[in-house]
């Protein structure tokens, strides 16, 4: 009998389930409503019905990938756990103060500062104090400790959070802590800076760990939960989760390190954009995700998808290191609006899954990115197999009333216009990960997915410069592709200030032991064998007196004089490739970093059977699509995307229409099929 | 009297273009976002001096051809005009960068030395279509002390270098002889040249982004939008400011503690009346310019900006731009006056006035509209910590400080915020840059004025010395004349400073001073002042203020005496009987609220400054 894998991915709409036969590498799909209340009940439901359908039995898998929004949504939302906090003496108020400014772009007048996670309440002063060099100044109170402990016990506060000043240059004040809370509370959950985010700055660290203390009770439930009921379904295979680095870990660990889930949904995407790459054989590309609300981008450059230290999560900074994923509201369902003084916007605001688009028909008013794609009949009134019709008409008279006449514009084109205005939202997000990242999006391929990605990747590539479009095969369920193709990994690091030119190579190399030991320990705990242990090593620098890094890598095995000296060479080059110059002044070395990975059987895209010998046979209709660079509306093929073959090649104007997805083939490009089903698009 | 119009200042309007459609429009405006964003974040990341990288203190903004802004936060600034005294625009060549701080010969466009801009001109078809202009506020360039500004300065030569406008890139080459200069007059020459750099890369950024807009869109779209979209703001601010501004005067005055020099305190006035459609703003009434550095070279677009900013949060979809400064017609000032200090009075800490002036253009409104404004906010705080190393070094750490802000009609006030995007220094950060250590950084309870809806809190902020000795400056306000609150809400609490809280060495240090020395192990607190109260605080929910007094935020006594909230000290559970009949008992012995509050209910200037004359005698 074969063996399995399967891969859940839990969206806000529909979890999506791939499955495939480890022998064989064929591959299935299956999609089933999302079940937000218990989103676990979604994943069964998924899971059995595509055994049921594939005729497999539970005991045949063996591996089950998941991608989860539940860290991600408890923290939106605000639906975590009552948190209780330690902090040192003297500073109850770091999250209330936080960094004491407001966004950017907000009038502080109107804004209203968002309500933290833990209010001061919750949080206990413990008289201690560690210096920046990690020496001792004042000893923990263990006292305090055990009073704040038995007070939370007392409240039935079970996620605690300990985050003491400067703990990444001496972790044993936390340590201790955890120690003492636990005899006073041995059912408490503990989340300590020092392992969170051993970094400095302490509101960023404190809010990371709190963040990971105020989902972990959801997380370890919905994990426990979901354990059981594979056990139930006598499902006996590893469950690991992808997390916001691209790698995935067992459920074990996720639960004590939940807030590392936190982009768990957008990082299974850029695996599978990388996946999608690798099979087309693009080495540089971007992702562009667009779904209903949002849209995600990220930059992968010869095969690796770039990381940062750290993004937002609604109002708060996490700066654990994730891939580079920018998320900007703007989706199928984000709304157009015209403002009191005649602006046409286009988002944040989205009309969700309910009501939806006009189109939809259930009770939206506001014209949306879909109902504008419905007006130039650049999708179906027909779609998922003719499961959902749109009502066209109602999309038109809300676009008519709500932004065409307002604007003296005439219907199509205050539709076009609603395009073209999320288009330029979505450039700009692409220029923000590629073009302020010192990358020329010209030399990148644009791997398009999500419902409603590759509707506008063509227009969007477009305005980028980008002559190289690809589609793949499924591209409402990419995500769930993507977690196939995880490895193993996980991210250390510490702060280890470093200043020139005496740097403590030493110091700096029994650091990166004890980061990479921690590392190893890990990968024994995942069962991943010695032999596919791969191990990285960087360090965060900037010029003395900076106060961002830029992360570099270690050239090497160890710290030495030499590879030192090739560090600081490429920090120069990168912060000239970056910024546009570089400086002859003394360079620091802030954090060390290390990331260790194994691969166990990630599995790659399978190739695609022909299914008809001509294109022609894949019409299914003719009719009349709006094109901004041309005459308006043109006649042009509609094809269905599951009969064409390998080797398809079809000219623009057309629209392929998928199951879950329709691609948009502007005049003047061509699509070709690959061996994988993915549509490569070029100008000509 | 200086009397200035706002209709002669925007020039001839040129009616040339043809109407740009909405969508193209709305491209350019988040083309014109995003430029902006991205090339603060050059400065973000690059910028060496913590005030700009930690503290996010700079900006990026884009001006047409004549100047007027495009978008930005210029706030009614001519930041051209005293560059073409030097330069006529025919002289300007694509690859320059020009570089100015001073804010005499700029008329108030740079309102103390250490904020320095950019430029850079943006070259299309062979003609300037638009500057793009970099700002940040710099660590130290000459002047008295480290830091250049401070409490103790009384003229500008204190205050640090003059840079007049000056062409520091000349078609792509560095200026090395006039940077020399500069770089020799700063203390912190590294920083400086970080920081140089950092901004001149921002404003070249900015002028390539700007250009590929003009390539993309085309020049005369671009020039039309440009256009229509400052005329859009111009029509909003002016519409609201005659829809929300009723024909008659309206008058206030508000009061700085001290000059840093002389112990007396010092008050503007402002006019605001309306005749007609005739709007006119008169500052003259304020006080002399002042000895100390308090003094704000005020210009008639600044004003009229913050006028404008104010009627702007009606639609916030349509630009900041030079649109804003058109909501008044004229505005007068007195040179010689607080408001319009003559050469070579000191200007560092302008921050007092200047500030204080934008909560007052929200009490003028608020007697045109029954009190639907935000209540006063507080004046933000820096302090100067200066130190000895042990090689002898003097450093320097600019400390900027939260305060509360004030409760608006509709929310309470923002606790523990400086002023908009600026960000504090991590207690972690100045432990490993300097020999200092943060002890505590918390709130101070009954900071935010009382009222239905409470002003924001203020800090504590204890910081110790680790060097064997050092000096400090504190730039902070409110110490004697709190914030106002309004529609019934009360003023704020005050600030004040202490060495040693708690010690046999106790002793009180005056908020707004200089040169104060202190030795290894000394310990200073600030607590910072709070913002007022919106509304009657007897119709604040009890069970809010219940949440206050559990966070800290509210003292029990206070949650009493000014709520009528009754809050058993040991449950802390709302007694609700009590409070109804406290409440009852508060309102009649009181009587009914005034529009303002700050020491005491009053309606108009004049009673409160009769009221002060008489308490504080000058």
């Amino acid at each position: 009998m074969d063996n399995y894998s399967v891969a859940v991915d839990v969206g806000g709409t529909f979890t999506d389930v791939v499955l495939c036969n480890l022998d064989t590498n064929k591959q299935s799909v299956f999609k089933t409503p999302s079940t937000p209340d218990d989103p676990s009940a979604g994943f069964l439901t998924g899971l059995q019905q595509i055994l049921e359908v594939n005729g497999i039995k539970p005991a045949q898998v063996k591996h089950i990938f998941h991608g989860t929004t539940i860290a991600t949504n408890a923290i939106l939302e605000n639906k975590g756990s009552r948190v209780g906090v330690l902090v040192p003496e003297g500073f109850k108020y770091v999250l209330e103060i936080g960094r004491h400014g407001t966004p950017r772009l907000v009038n502080p007048n109107s804004w209203i500062k968002p309500e933290r996670p833990v209010r001061p309440r919750d949080i206990e002063e413990i008289p201690e104090r560690v210096s920046f060099d990690g020496e001792i100044l004042i000893p923990l109170d263990e006292t305090a400790v055990r009073r704040a402990a038995r007070r939370f016990r007392d409240e039935d506060i079970s996620s605690i959070a300990v985050s003491f000043l400067h703990s990444y240059a001496n972790r044993d004040h936390e340590s201790r802590a955890r120690e003492l809370i636990l005899e006073e509370f041995p059912n408490a959950q503990v989340s300590l800076s020092s392992e969170v985010l051993a970094v400095f700055r302490e509101y960023e660290r404190t809010i990371t760990t709190v963040l990971n203390a105020y989902v972990m009770p959801r997380v370890s439930t919905y994990l426990g939960n979901l354990e059981r009921a594979l056990g139930g379904e006598k499902v006996d295979s590893t469950l690991s989760i992808m997390k916001s680095n691209g790698g995935i870990v067992s459920s074990s660990v996720a639960v004590r390190q939940p807030v590392h889930t936190a982009l768990s949904g957008p990082a299974a995407g850029v695996m599978a954009t990388l996946q999608i790459a690798e099979s087309t054989g693009v080495l540089n590309c971007i992702s562009f995700d667009m779904g209903g609300t949002s849209t995600d981008v990220s930059l992968i450059k010869d095969r690796h998808p770039t990381t940062n230290l750290g993004g937002n999560l609604g109002d708060w900074p996490i700066q654990l290191p994730m891939l580079d994923i920018v998320t900007i509201g703007c989706g199928g369902g984000s709304i157009a609006a015209v403002s009191a003084s005649g602006v046409l916007s286009v988002g944040p605001t989205s009309a969700g899954a309910v009501p939806g688009p006009v189109c939809y028909g259930n009770g939206g008013t506001a014209p949306t990115v879909t109902d504008a794609n419905l007006v130039l009949g650049r999708i179906n009134t027909q779609i998922a197999g003719g499961i959902l019709s749109l009502d066209g008409r109602a999309a038109a008279e809300a676009i008519q009333q709500n932004i065409a006449s307002p604007l003296g514009l005439d219907q199509n084109a205050a539709a076009n216009g609603i395009l073209k205005i999320a288009n330029n939202t979505m450039v700009g997000a692409i220029r923000n990960i590629s073009v302020e990242r010192g990358h020329d999006p010209k030399d990148f391929a644009l791997v398009a997915y999500g419902g409603a990605g590759p509707m506008h990747a063509i227009d969007v590539a477009a305005l980028l410069g980008i002559n190289h479009v690809v589609v793949p095969l499924n591209p409402g369920i990419a995500s769930a592709f993507g977690l196939l193709a995880a490895e193993f990994k996980n991210d250390y690091a510490r702060t280890f200030l470093q200043q020139a030119p005496g740097y403590d190579l030493d110091g700096i190399e029994s650091v990166y032991s004890e980061l990479e030991a921690e590392g190893r320990a890990w990968l024994n705990e995942e069962g991943v064998p010695q032999e596919v242990h791969a191990i990285s090593r960087s360090a965060d620098l900037r010029y003395a007196h900076q106060g961002s890094e830029v992360t570099v890598p270690l050239s090497g095995k160890q710290a030495t004089g030499e590879t030192m000296d090739a560090l600081v060479q490429e920090f120069h080059a990168q912060h000239q490739q970056l910024y546009g110059f570089s400086l002859d002044q003394r360079v620091e070395i802030v954090t060390l970093r290390v990331t260790v990975s194994g691969d166990v059987g990630s599995v790659a895209l399978p190739r695609r059977d022909g299914v008809s010998d001509s294109p022609e046979k894949a019409i299914l209709d003719r009719r009349q699509v709006y094109f901004d660079q041309g005459n308006g509306f043109v006649s042009c093929n509609i094809y269905s995307r599951d009969q064409l073959s390998p080797g398809a090649s079809i000219s623009g104007p057309a629209i392929l229409e998928g199951m879950d997805s329709t691609v948009v083939i502007n005049p003047g490009w061509t699509s070709l099929v690959d061996d994988y089903g993915n549509c490569i698009i070029r100008p000509g | 009297m200086t009397t200035f119009r706002q209709d002669e200042q925007a020039t001839g309007r040129s009616d040339g273009y043809a109407a740009v459609d909405p969508v193209t429009r709305q491209l350019i405006r988040g083309s014109l976002r995003a430029a902006k964003l991205e090339c603060e974040l050059i400065i973000e990341r690059t910028a060496m001096s913590a005030f700009i990288r930690e503290k996010k203190d700079y900006t990026v903004s884009f001006l047409d051809a004549r100047g007027h802004e495009i978008y930005g936060d210029t706030m009614g600034s001519d930041i051209m005009g005293c560059v073409w005294q030097y330069y006529p625009e025919e002289t300007i060549n694509q690859g320059d960068v020009y570089w100015y701080n001073d804010p005499y010969i700029s008329q108030g466009s740079i309102t103390h030395t250490p904020d320095m801009v950019f430029i850079s001109p943006v070259f299309h078809e062979g003609a300037v279509v638009a500057y793009c202009h970099s700002f940040a506020h710099f660590w130290d360039l000459g002047g008295s002390r480290p830091g250049s500004i401070g409490p103790a300065n009384t003229e500008i030569f204190h205050d640090g270098t003059l840079v007049p406008p000056i062409k520091i890139i000349d078609r792509g080459e560095l200026n090395d002889e006039a940077y020399r200069i500069i770089l020799r007059n700063s203390r912190y020459p590294d920083l400086l040249e970080g920081d140089s750099k950092a901004l001149m890369a921002a404003a070249q950024r900015a002028q390539e982004r700007l250009l590929e807009m003009f390539d993309r869109y085309g020049n005369q779209t671009m020039l039309a939008a440009i256009e229509q979209d400052q005329r859009d703001t111009a029509a909003l601010v002016r519409r609201k400011a005659l829809e929300i501004i009723p024909e008659g005067d309206y008058s206030v005055r508000d009061y700085m503690d001290h000059s840093g020099v002389e112990d007396r305190w010092y008050s503007f006035h402002l006019q605001l009346s309306r005749r007609g459609d005739h709007i006119v703003l008169d500052t003259t009434l304020s006080d002399d310019q002042a000895d100390g550095s308090i003094n704000f070279v005020a210009s008639p677009g600044t004003l009229g900006a913050y006028f404008g900013q104010h009627f702007h949060q009606y639609d916030p979809s349509l630009l900041s731009n030079s649109g804003l400064v058109e909501s008044i017609d004229e505005v007068k000032l007195r040179p010689g006056s607080i408001l319009l200090p003559e050469w070579p009075a000191a200007l560092g800490c302008r921050a007092h006035t200047f500030t204080k002036l934008k909560s007052a253009v929200r009490a003028v409104l608020a007697q045109a509209t029954d009190g639907q404004v935000m209540a006063g906010t507080a004046v933000y705080v820096i302090v100067y910590w200066r130190m000895k190393d042990d090689t002898g070094q003097w450093l320097l750490c600019t400390d900027g400080i939260a305060v509360g802000h004030g409760a608006r009609p509709f929310a309470d006030g923002l606790d523990a915020i400086y002023q908009r995007h600026n960000e504090n220094y991590p207690g972690e950060f100045m432990e490993m840059e300097f020999p200092l250590r943060m002890e505590r950084y918390a709130i101070v309870p009954d900071s935010g004025g009382a009222g239905k809806f409470r002003g924001g809190c203020g800090v504590i902020r204890d910081v110790r010395l680790l060097a064997d000795i050092g000096t400090f400056g504190l730039r902070v306000e409110n110490n004697r004349f709190p914030t106002w609150g309004v529609a019934g809400g009360m003023g704020g609490g005050t600030s004040r400073v202490v060495m040693n809280p708690g010690t046999g060495q106790e002793k009180a240090i005056r908020a707004f001073s200089d040169d104060n020395t202190w030795s290894r192990g000394d310990l200073v607190r600030i607590y910072t002042a709070g913002g007022g109260g919106w509304g009657d605080p007897l119709e604040r929910e009890p069970h809010l203020v219940n949440d206050d007094v559990k966070d800290g935020f509210v003292t029990l006594e206070a949650a009493l005496r000014d709520y009528g909230v009754v809050i058993n000290p040991v449950t802390l559970k709302t007694d609700e009987p009590g409070t109804e009949a406290k409440r009852k008992d508060i309102s009649s012995s009181r009587g009914p609220t005034k529009l303002f509050h700050r020491f005491n209910y009053f309606d108009t200037a004049d009673e409160e400054y009769e009221w002060i004359n008489e308490h504080f005698p000058r």
